[in-house]
């Protein structure tokens, strides 16, 4: 039984994963932490595997655990340091592939918002998940979840409608 | 113009470089969710045994938070002492009779108040499993279920059992916490609560299949064998030297899986009997995959947090990060250990030490590689 219970967790998580890494990337802006906290996401899901398991939207469920681990962790901020017992090397930057206009980097604009309202954008856009479902995920109003995109949005429009504009051109 | 379809395009569309292998270790999932929910039992059945389950998440070191006994003593323990260890580095229990297959699930978890030991038949948290803790109070602390329900804590019931050997006992049942949203089921968490002298209570539960009933005659039979006089010493690996005079040693544990924490919590003697507290003084040690890269975390309203100061001391890089009612300095031990000291004040109080102390602490520490050396006296050079 015990067994069968894991295998069936194994499953969901084989179709689930690639998903849930996108989502974290948007939401973290770099793979490894992302990878992290859908590693951290998915232990507390299957922590509580057998009761949840049998839920009519378990997909929403999972989302709003990777959101609010995501949250949580970056509130806590000063927690995510890694210590070292010398001056770490200052690392160089991201390579950027030359086709890739920086201007259009979705992942750099998201990265200027709160973790709440990329949450906001992740769970509306990536996961085309309706108002109301974004706010039981969070845990806010419908009205909150609205202003927050508008906001959020809004900051996106001002970082990327330039080089969107650029690129119409081109 | 970015409007919310726009929006939805660029989300999806792939990201620049491609996307990495997957760095998520699916055998590691299973195995930390098992241990959670079998430290989750503990913290359930173990009342102030569970002061050693705190968290270590990263720098973010959770002081305990548990389920506190709820009688003071009329003498605090002589062995609430900076100079004490027993029962905190003793283990007295000592099963006459376990269920066939049983294996200890974790190590023993000690503190001044009470100590405990957990056992598992079964691949633990299914149906098919027994997990099954024995917990010994010291005399004068009560398991938390014995006195009022106070706000926060698990709901209960207790009623009168036939008693074990001449002593009067009690059966009981715990609910086990969900979140709101979560489906909910019967309490699962059950047992049997005794004086193994006067004034000083013992317990035996968890969960095993079949009902509360059936269960009973099992946690009865381990109750009725289980002696109170065992002396087998737990040792830890680390030792403390420098610790101030107002700080008791009140808790001390490893776990017995590799890469895993120790801990020693100090806090004064009013801790264990305190409703609630979740002040004190921690000394841990974590290995260092549980740290990662500062990602440039923001608060919830999107400003840069304060990131930790960075002292030289002794040519070490300590990290120092003072907010409010917290404090926490932390340094690099080795390549596979960091220490992390974390201090919190009570509700509205000031952190219990200064950061020169937390200081002094943390460089005192000394890890201890070789099994054979590890000390039931934690507190020297």
């Amino acid at each position: 039984m015990a067994d069968a219970i894991d295998e069936e967790f194994g499953q969901f998580v084989r179709s689930r994963l690639p998903g849930l890494r996108r989502a974290a990337h948007l939401l973290c802006g770099d793979w490894t932490r992302g990878d992290d906290v859908v590693q951290r996401t998915l232990t507390d899901v299957y922590v509580k595997w057998k009761r949840i398991r049998q839920v009519d939207n378990l997909d929403a469920y999972v989302r709003a655990v990777l959101v609010h681990r995501v949250i949580d962790e970056q509130r806590r901020g000063w927690a995510r340091v890694r210590l070292v017992d010398r001056v770490p090397d200052v690392g160089g930057d991201d390579v950027r592939l030359d086709n890739v206009p920086a201007e259009v980097d979705v992942r750099a604009a998201l990265a200027e918002l709160s973790p709440r309202q990329r949450a906001v954008l992740v769970l509306r856009f990536f996961y085309d998940m309706s108002v109301e479902q974004t706010a039981d995920a969070l845990r806010c109003s419908p009205g909150t979840v609205k202003s927050q995109t508008s906001v959020a949005l809004a900051a996106m429009r001002r970082r990327l409608t330039p080089s969107l504009t650029e690129l119409g051109r081109n | 113009m970015l409007d919310e379809q726009r929006m939805q395009v660029l989300l999806h569309e792939d990201p620049p470089g491609g996307v990495p292998e997957s760095l998520v270790d699916l055998d590691r999932v299973f195995a930390d969710g098992r241990r959670r929910r079998r430290r989750r039992h503990l913290l359930v059945t173990g009342g102030a045994g569970a002061l050693a389950l705190a968290v270590v998440a990263g720098l973010g070191v959770a002081l305990p938070s548990t389920p506190a006994p709820t009688v003071r003593p009329a003498v605090p323990p002589a062995r609430v002492t900076v100079a004490g260890f027993d029962p905190l580095l003793y283990l007295r229990i000592a099963p006459g009779w376990l269920p066939d297959g049983a294996r200890t699930v974790m190590g023993p978890q000690m503190t001044a108040a009470s100590q405990s030991v957990s056992y598992s038949v079964g691949d633990g948290d299914t149906p098919q499993s027994t997990d099954v803790t024995i917990t010994m109070y010291a005399p004068g602390f009560t398991p938390f279920f014995l006195g009022p329900k106070t706000e926060n804590q698990l709901d209960f019931s207790t009623s009168p059992t036939e008693p074990v050997g001449s002593a009067p006992a009690r059966s009981y049942t715990i609910e086990t916490h969900y979140k709101p949203g979560e489906p909910h089921t019967r309490p699962v968490l059950n047992g049997i609560v005794w004086q193994y002298e006067p004034g000083a209570y013992a317990v035996v539960g968890g969960q095993a299949p079949g009902t509360v009933e059936q269960n009973q005659t099992i946690w009865r039979r381990i109750a009725q064998q289980v002696r109170f006089d065992g002396s087998t010493p737990v040792p830890v690996d680390v030792t403390v030297a420098h610790v101030p005079p107002s700080l008791a040693l009140i808790s001390a544990n490893r776990e017995t899986r590799p890469n895993v924490t120790t801990m020693l919590v100090f806090n004064d003697e009013s801790y264990l009997s305190g409703e609630g507290r979740s002040d004190g003084v921690s000394v841990a040690v974590v290995p260092t995959f549980l740290l990662t890269d500062n990602g440039g975390a923001t608060a919830k309203d999107g400003r840069p947090l304060t990131p930790p100061e960075v002292r030289q001391v002794d040519g070490h890089q300590v990290y120092v990060l003072v907010t409010g009612d917290r404090l926490l300095v932390a340094m690099a031990y080795d390549g596979t250990h960091n220490v992390i000291v974390s201090a919190q004040g009570r509700a509205g109080g000031s952190v219990p030490i200064s950061v020169e102390d937390a200081i002094a602490m943390l460089t005192s520490v000394r890890l201890i590689p070789d099994r054979a050396d590890w000390t039931t006296d934690p507190i020297r050079d």
